[in-house]
């Protein structure tokens, strides 16, 4: 483009958003010493706004809970037990402190001598409460079985519903948007022919199955238009497919040369090998390393992270909705956080020696008050670059909501 | 004197790490108008712009920790407020007031089609597709830059630029026929 076009450019830039391209004093408005507190800044000017459109809020509000309820919490995490080990924090940004906000976070605690528990932490002053409504025992089949009323099952870990005020035995992207059924995927009964997908009625614990061919699956998304799920090849979910309810149609939304890692909304993260980097071998092929976001409708994907000879896979999401990945190899298991492509953040190494079984467990769950990380000696925060234990249990522990 | 005066970004965000909020906006003050102005192109409202800007302002401040040493702030900024405009625009509220322009404009297209001058066909360009020749032809931003504050590779933000500018181009031949 030469000068004359660039300045033309310039000048319909400026005609378009009608001279308001410059705007005075907004320095003054967003930094400085009357506006040092941001926090209560912006609550502020919430709050001016509820009170000028009652309808906006409301639209905010819902934007609010669907974002941070539904998507940024999303994690897919089936049930096992874990031995104990350390973290190795490869930070050390200086401690944030959260904001003094009056909510507790659900955490649940799995002591292999006992049934899984779940607890509430304080994060302003840090105290711990029990909850008796939270005991699930581990059955013989390995489910989860609360001992509330009415008896819920499933696949776990554990995830509070805020709204029915209800811990049900399911990650929360197992759970439909409204809270009314969560799913979960029947053990493996040796059956190479048919999977199991258990619809399960909160409210009444009424368990409907529906089947679907073949004996290897993974559960990504209870979506709002069925159940997304994975099928399971050498331990990487190939394809996409819905499970339509009440019907139980399977259709397929991504070919099986797709190897997807988690679901969210219309975005899917996808796995693939990146040939300029080393990966690992697995079955004769080389294992995927990189993760890209694909837009599930256009097919158009953006790689994301690259981990050379590692495996990614996503664990959940941070406030911004970036995704918190767990990479996994011989030597190790790292904890990412992918900021923008290829812009990756190292939070935490794991040692070697725990199964790919363990690490699905792994959950991360964003909220205003920082990002909690599921841990193998208690629950964990991430504070700006820094993951730090908040809650020391000596057993493996998973965040299972945002701070309520 | 220039020592005393001039700290270095890397100093700056060590700082702004260990919660010195001076440190933070000398570091992101310097931003300001240019992340509105991305925004504004995104979004099309000089308010919503500004409550953009503030709201990636407040998460950047939260997350000023993450920012490695060395790292460009300015494109790191802009990839906040422009990741903030996308999520605004794919919010149902916000769907439901472009839904309501966007068929007063589609309106007015149906009357009188060859009225497009060149700021309608920039208005008419994707979010993305605008945001990428401003921050390109009227900001002067680096390739890389741009690409990194649209969250999009160097081969995408190129491929924006060219499709945005091949359609402007048409409209400007189009002007130039009429006049």
């Amino acid at each position: 483009m030469n000068r004359q076009e660039r300045e033309r450019l310039r000048e319909a830039f400026q005609r378009a958003y009608r001279g308001q391209l410059e705007r005075p004093g907004l320095a003054s408005r967003l930094l400085g010493p009357a506006a040092r507190d941001l926090a209560s800044r912006r609550r502020a000017r919430e709050g001016q706004w509820i009170l000028t459109a009652a309808a906006a809020a409301m639209a905010v509000v819902m934007i609010a809970v669907l974002v941070v309820g539904g998507r940024l919490a999303r994690l897919t995490v089936p049930a096992a037990q874990i031995p104990g080990a350390a973290y190795r924090p490869l930070t050390t940004a200086a401690d944030r402190t959260p904001p003094p906000v009056p909510c507790r976070v659900p955490f649940l605690v799995q002591d292999p001598s006992g049934p899984a528990a779940g607890r509430w932490l304080q994060p302003g002053d840090g105290s711990l409460s029990d909850d008796p409504a939270a005991t699930f025992d581990v059955g013989a089949d390995g489910l989860l079985h609360s001992r509330a009323s009415p008896v819920l099952v499933g696949a776990g870990p554990v995830f509070y519903d805020g709204a029915r005020q209800r811990w049900l035995p399911a990650p929360r992207a197992a759970i439909s948007a409204d809270g009314s059924a969560y799913a979960y995927l029947g053990p493996d009964s040796g059956n190479r022919l048919a999977t199991t997908v258990h619809v399960v009625d909160v409210a009444t614990g009424h368990d409907r199955t529906l089947s679907v061919p073949g004996g290897s699956w993974r559960m990504l998304d209870f979506g709002g238009d069925g159940i997304y799920l994975s099928e399971l090849v050498d331990g990487l979910g190939q394809g996409l497919w819905r499970l339509s309810l009440p019907g139980g149609q399977l259709g397929q939304v991504l070919s099986p040369d797709r190897i997807v890692s988690a679901v969210s909304g219309g975005t899917a993260w996808v796995l693939d090998v990146d040939p300029s980097a080393p990966a690992q071998a697995q079955g004769g092929r080389a294992a995927p390393n990189r993760l890209s976001q694909l837009d599930v409708r256009t097919g158009a994907s953006v790689p994301w992270l690259t981990t050379p000879g590692l495996l990614p896979r996503v664990i959940g999401y941070d406030s911004s909705g970036d995704p918190v990945a767990l990479a996994s190899g011989p030597a190790g298991r790292e904890l990412l956080l992918a900021t923008a492509p290829q812009n990756v953040l190292h939070l935490a190494t794991y040692p070697p020696g725990l199964s790919d079984r363990d690490l699905d467990q792994w959950t991360a769950i964003a909220d205003r008050t920082g990002e909690w990380v599921s841990g193998l000696d208690g629950l964990y925060r991430l504070e700006g670059s820094s993951l730090r234990r908040a809650v020391p249990t000596g057993h493996v522990t998973h965040p299972a909501n945002r701070c309520l | 004197m220039c020592a005393s005066v001039l700290e270095s970004t890397d100093d700056l965000l060590r700082r702004a790490a260990s919660g010195d909020q001076p440190a933070f906006e000398a570091l992101v003050g310097p931003h300001l108008q240019l992340a509105y102005r991305l925004a504004l192109t995104m979004l099309g409202d000089p308010a919503a712009a500004e409550d953009a800007v503030q709201e990636a302002t407040f998460r950047t401040w939260r997350h000023v920790g993450r920012l490695r040493p060395g790292s460009s702030v300015r494109a790191w900024f802009l990839t906040v407020v422009a990741n903030h405009c996308r999520s605004q625009l794919r919010s149902r509220w916000w769907r439901v007031l472009r839904g309501l322009e966007q068929t007063e404009s589609s309106v007015a297209m149906d009357v009188d089609p060859a009225s497009l001058d060149l700021e309608r066909a920039l208005l008419a360009l994707d979010e993305r597709d605008r945001a990428a020749i401003f921050l390109r032809y009227c900001e002067d931003l680096p390739l890389a830059d741009v690409a990194a504050a649209l969250g999009i590779t160097m081969t995408a933000a190129r491929s924006r630029i060219h499709r945005a500018l091949r359609r402007l181009r048409l409209q400007l031949d189009d002007e130039e026929l009429r006049g």
